[in-house]
């Protein structure tokens, strides 16, 4: 799975598509902690191209969610596909998604 | 290795056979891809069980062996009338996942809970869910219905 890249000054977009297993997961976090290192302030992980996604998949967005408000910043899901809405309904997890689903950095 | 054991009977049974590495949990989707494949199940259907087999079997292979220990897992997929059946069988240490602690799900974000949420997706993602402990081998069934 390949995650894609987008960003525009300090604002991020990681697009992850398919079906995020563990593993899929944990590639998210390297790129998460990738984008902080980098200086990210805003980061928006959209996930329109994605089948489903697992709980690790969902700690790793609460974690970085959590570290990012804390200092300020801020990492949201946006565009999820309906199966992720879903999950993420199901789960409790629906406002993790930005309002508007529309980053700043998005065509 | 897994091994793939078509059974008679107009494929309407598949078995898949795993050991307790992660890298193996990809060859139960594709097992879940083919049944649901040859039964002209649709895509939407099967996610949510794509979900719950992903929790389940991460769970048995992060926490139920000791260091070191080879284990076995058997998945079988069964349709049976309007209900697709998956039965998933381990030798790990005996756990009932029936029995774990419901997840809050109304805290706010900086509230919830990091552990717990494989659980809760297993429980949400069937419309039945059946655990045994029998012949040494925890068999979680997960049934959903075909609408």
């Amino acid at each position: 799975m390949e995650i894609t890249k987008i960003t525009k000054g300090d604002n991020w977009e990681l697009m992850v598509p398919g079906r995020i297993d563990g593993a899929a997961a944990h590639q998210l976090e390297v790129e998460v902690l990738a984008a902080i290192k980098a200086g990210a302030k805003e980061i928006f992980i959209n996930l329109s191209q994605a089948e489903w996604m697992c709980s690790a998949c969902i700690r790793v967005i609460l974690q970085y969610y959590r570290q990012m408000k804390n200092s300020g910043k801020v990492l949201l899901v946006t565009r999820p596909s309906e199966a992720i809405s879903e999950i993420l309904e199901m789960t409790g997890f629906k406002d993790i998604i930005v309002e508007g689903s529309q980053p700043r950095n998005a065509a | 290795m897994a091994n793939f054991h078509g059974k008679p009977a107009g494929f309407d049974i598949l078995e898949v056979s795993l050991h307790n590495q992660a890298s193996q949990i990809p060859l139960a989707h594709e097992a879940l891809d083919q049944f649901a494949s040859r039964q002209g199940l649709p895509g939407n259907f099967v996610t949510r069980l794509h979900v719950a087999l992903e929790e389940h079997l991460t769970n048995i292979i992060s926490y139920g062996y000791e260091a070191g220990k080879t284990g076995h897992i058997t998945i079988r997929f069964a349709l049976e009338s309007s209900v697709l059946r998956i039965e998933i069988a381990d030798d790990a240490r005996p756990f009932n996942p029936l029995e774990a602690p419901e997840v809050d799900t109304t805290l706010p974000l900086e509230n919830k809970p990091l552990g717990g949420l494989g659980l809760l997706m297993i429980r949400k993602s069937a419309d039945e869910l059946q655990y045994s402990r029998v012949n040494g081998q925890n068999v979680l069934t997960i049934k959903k219905r075909i609408e």
